[in-house]
């Protein structure tokens, strides 16, 4: 494999790299952790990515090294149709460095998906999409007023980019932090669910129930989170506030 | 808790109508096996299975004196013994009969191979009688199936007939005589059948008893002619004492299976029916007289053909069926993969190792065929291959078999007190030759047992028990991955960066790593099984030297019909945690790696990358063997993610690296020792499936162990 000079100095500031990642996009995959959030959720399930460069896993990672670690698996990927992952943090907000390696994957045949919050402009979106074969995105609350206190911005860029990346004919799938205290309530699944059908290239919705994982992020970072946040919900309630967004979905 | 439980999974639902014309091939998550079923086996398997359970079987057995008896006697009149003394009892709800009901009391029952057998047969169990190696040799169970019994004794007759040397005449004799014992033995069968009918009440047992009758009187005189005789008979040849493994056991049977289906005497629920039978009377055989777990009951299926074509038919479909339903630990199962085989025999196969029994096990033969070519043994004899019960690999009756094995950790041990050494190559050079001169091989083994000894292809022909076509001497290479990564080890912290001397590295070593700093350092060198150059590199230079100076210390010759061959295998590494601290930051008492697999506790990258760092060794140069374990939480994959798993196993077989793959899914029991000893090695890497991701189990807190503990057992 050549590889590029000129990505010999740039780089990507990592916090993890999870090979034989298999829930995150189809086949076998190899997740790539960037740093860095715009976001501040209070039950952020990866507390220790949302600050750039801090923390002792935080690190500064060559384009072509990482490639060489991406790459390593292409014979699994190959055969189980699976790839890289990009998770975060936002992996927008490096898109810079991101985009070139996004392409040095795609040079190589090898599958891609970026998970995004969708807060960023639409210019880094621009940029990245013809080496993105499918975006994972997140989707947290459509009241901009209740998504403003609960992840400290306001969700119109969101939701609009969100529109622009369907009307361009993006592998879009849909993922929904369903957090007690925030969006357990059935008018924001009806809301999601009216917001997502005028959508066209929606594969799949995911709702992930809070991440118990988390809490004991927390305390190793030593801080805390809100209790409202981590109450487990039963499989029958979740059923039950996901109604309202099946509903509209098969309309 | 039934929340928690009922969380378990992140809800997907996205599968509605709209979505899924949009849905793509690789997240259709379903698996593709659709041949194993979930079935419930018949009624009489289940009444089987429960008098299995109720150990029934012992109450039959009859008590010798051993050295009062047999004790010093030739292996032929041991075998007389044995056959006339061993109990005919034909159990309730059997189709399948025979059993070793007869045990020698004054031989201890030591958890040494071999000597298990003894207690029932004296030291006429099928060995191949040298002393201090591991012997046991598997009959020609396709010869048996050809022949017969009968036809091997008229076949000893015949040749008996033209012989001049008293040599060979001898074998002869014996071998006529043994085949007629076995005969007179299964022809007792038919007779207690027969009277046990006249008194039987129940009509259908009735049947059941005069078709058993027939059965064991035809196979006493002639070869057998349908699937039930080709079962009943190998079942016989075990109760013989035979040992090893099983062969290739839906290839050997396939003709009377196919032919019994076309003439509509058997259809697939009859044959799966005795396969059970079969796999049952396994699990009896092991409570009586071998050493736990390591019984040696192995049955090979599909894999190439002698022709070139394709193994796989119905009957390996209906052992793993069978394995599915019964979920009993023995016979072993191992399914070879030719690389033509049908697309969805690795899924049926993963549906069965999902069990979490550990089988089957998963053979290349494109590792496996091209090594044994590389031996001098023919193309066809060489796609007959098999396993010796445990993971060495021998041919299908035309070999005999015995190994020998060194310690390659040992022998590091010992190099780095050697001299002082200028450089890393001065060191590895200096290593590798003490490896070439502990390099051993067996003897020639021969093969004492007169019934064992016709069932092989050649031994008749030539008139001696020393004639098997092949005559394998393994040669074995222990703790190879331990090895590698201590010189790593070394390599790094004493040459490369230079922080600190060979004499203060085997100071540690000598004082079982007091000083816990040294210990660290060692660790944090790169380790093979992580899918890095360093350490891996070293790994290929020393695995395929090994293998290369076995033979070029005992080079095969053209047209001998001994054949040393190599192996990255280990035999009862288990005894080696004994040994002093080694270089690869291991300390006294903690475990040595398994065959070829990373050491234990230091895989940290996952499954995708022990697999490339196997890769990087050219594994045909071990013919005798080659296993990479694995180990699965078996929680990790969802329903969505089943084909993941299915994926993984096809990446192994497309492009090659080990010979065999073991997989282990853990299960809930495991979590709980992990969380009573968090701090073993061997627990570092075992993976569980969080939510929609997985994690180390020893990195989650407390809490989140008990939780996926506790939701684990809802699954
Ligand atoms: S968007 Fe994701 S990574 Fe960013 S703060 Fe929210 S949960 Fe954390």
């Amino acid at each position: 494999m050549k590889l590029n000079k000129s990505n010999k100095s740039e780089k990507l500031i990592v916090f993890d790299i999870k090979r034989f990642a298999i829930h995150d996009g189809p086949g076998i995959r190899t997740t790539v952790f960037l740093q860095g959030c715009p976001l501040r959720c209070g039950w952020c399930h990866n507390p220790e990515g949302i600050s750039i460069g801090k923390g002792p896993k935080s690190k500064k990672i060559e384009l072509n090294e990482l490639f060489e670690e991406i790459i390593k698996d292409k014979p699994f990927y190959e055969i189980s149709k699976g790839g890289v992952s990009f998770s975060g943090g936002e992996p927008m907000l490096q898109f810079k460095p991101l985009t070139k390696l996004l392409r040095m994957c795609k040079k190589s045949k090898v599958n891609t998906a970026v998970e995004t919050c969708g807060h960023c402009n639409w210019e880094a979106f621009e940029k990245i999409i013809p080496f993105v074969d499918l975006f994972f995105y997140d989707l947290k609350h459509i009241d901009n007023k209740i998504h403003k206190k609960g992840t400290g911005s306001s969700n119109k860029i969101i939701l609009d980019n969100l529109k622009k990346l369907d009307k361009r004919g993006c592998n879009i799938v849909i993922r929904i932090p369903l957090i007690s205290g925030f969006n357990d309530d059935k008018k924001t699944f009806s809301d999601i669910g009216k917001f997502l059908s005028e959508l066209k290239n929606i594969r799949f919705i995911e709702v992930l129930p809070f991440n118990v994982f988390a809490e004991s992020k927390y305390s190793k970072l030593g801080k805390k989170i809100d209790e409202k946040f981590t109450k487990i919900l039963s499989q029958q309630k979740i059923n039950e506030l996901t109604e309202p967004l099946r509903k509209e979905i098969r309309k | 808790m039934n929340n928690i439980k009922k969380t378990k999974n992140y809800c997907m639902i996205g599968h509605v109508s709209i979505l899924t014309s949009k849905t793509k091939e690789g997240n259709k998550g379903k698996s593709n096996s659709d041949i194993i079923k979930e079935r419930k086996p018949s009624q009489r398997i289940m009444s089987l299975l429960t008098s299995f359970e109720q150990k029934d079987y012992k109450k039959n057995y009859v008590f010798k004196n051993y050295s009062k008896t047999i004790k010093n006697k030739k292996p032929i009149e041991q075998f007389k013994y044995y056959l006339e003394n061993n109990p005919v009892v034909i159990n309730d709800n059997e189709l399948l009969v025979g059993g070793i009901f007869l045990r020698f009391k004054d031989i201890k029952m030591e958890l040494k191979a071999g000597n298990a057998f003894k207690r029932v047969i004296g030291d006429s169990y099928f060995s191949t009688g040298v002393k201090g190696y591991s012997i046991r040799t598997p009959p020609g169970y396709k010869n048996i199936i050809k022949f017969g019994f009968a036809g091997l004794r008229d076949k000893s007759l015949r040749l008996l007939k033209k012989e001049k040397d008293p040599e060979k005449i001898k074998f002869l004799e014996n071998s006529a005589k043994a085949n007629d014992l076995a005969c007179k033995f299964i022809a007792k069968y038919s007779e207690e059948a027969l009277r046990k009918s006249k008194t039987e009440k129940n009509l259908s047992r009735k049947r059941e008893l005069l078709k058993i009758a027939k059965c064991c009187h035809d196979i006493s005189v002639r070869e057998p002619r349908h699937f039930y005789e080709g079962v009943q008979i190998i079942w016989f040849t075990k109760v013989f004492g035979a040992v090893g493994g099983l062969g290739r056991f839906d290839q050997y049977l396939w003709k009377l299976f196919k032919k019994d289906l076309k003439e509509g005497r058997l259809n697939y629920e009859g044959a799966l029916d005795l396969i059970e039978d079969f796999w049952i009377k396994c699990n009896l055989w092991n409570q009586g007289w071998t050493a736990p777990n390591d019984s040696w009951q192995h049955i090979t299926l599909s894999g190439l053909k002698p022709n070139g074509g394709d193994g796989t038919n119905d009957l390996t479909y209906l052992c793993l069926q069978a394995q599915y339903d019964l979920k009993l630990p023995e016979p072993k199962v191992s399914v070879r993969f030719s690389g033509k085989h049908p697309e969805g025999l690795v899924a049926e196969t993963c549906k069965v190792l999902r069990l979490g029994l550990g089988m089957p096990s998963i053979y290349n033969d494109k590792v496996v065929i091209p090594g044994l070519k590389r031996l001098g043994i023919s193309l066809k004899d060489a796609r007959d291959y098999t396993n010796n019960g445990c993971s060495e690999i021998i041919l299908d009756g035309n070999s005999t078999t015995c190994f020998a094995q060194i310690n390659l950790l040992d022998i590091l041990n010992k190099t780095i007190r050697k001299k002082a050494f200028s450089n890393f190559k001065d060191l590895l050079d200096t290593y590798k030759v003490e490896i070439e001169k502990e390099i051993q091989i067996p003897e020639v083994n021969s093969v004492t047992h007169p019934l064992l000894a016709s069932t092989m292809d050649d031994c008749l022909l030539k008139g001696s028990g020393n004639c098997a076509r092949y005559i394998l001497k393994g040669s074995l290479a222990n703790a190879t991955p331990n090895a590698v990564d201590g010189l790593a080890a070394i390599n790094k912290l004493v040459f490369e960066d230079k922080k600190l001397s060979l004499n203060k590295f085997i100071k540690a070593l000598d004082s079982n790593f007091k000083d816990n700093s040294i210990r660290h350092l060692i660790i944090n060198v790169p380790k093979y099984g992580n899918d890095e150059s360093y350490a891996d590199l070293i790994a290929k230079d020393i695995a395929e030297y090994f293998c290369d100076a076995v033979l070029r210390k005992y080079p095969n010759k053209k047209g001998d019909n001994i054949k040393v061959s190599p192996g990255l295998l280990a035999f009862d590494v288990q005894y080696l945690r004994h040994m002093d601290a080694s270089p690869d930051g291991r300390k006294k008492g903690e475990h040595v790696a398994n065959a070829i697999s990373p050491a234990i506790g230091r895989d940290l990258k996952g499954p995708t990358a022990v697999i490339n760092s196997a890769r990087k060794i050219d594994f045909r140069k071990a013919s005798y063997g080659s296993v990479l374990d694995m180990v699965f939480y078996s929680g990790l994959f969802s329903q969505q993610t089943e084909d993941r798993f299915v994926d993984f196993i096809r990446t192994f077989l497309k492009y090659p690296s080990t010979a065999t793959l073991h997989v282990n899914f853990l299960d809930i029991e495991l979590l709980k020792a992990v969380q009573k000893d968090p701090k073993n090695p061997a627990y570092k890497n075992i993976i569980v499936r969080v939510w929609g991701f997985s994690a180390y189990f020893v990195d989650l807190d407390k809490d989140l162990q008990d939780h996926i503990i506790k939701r684990t057992q809802f699954m």
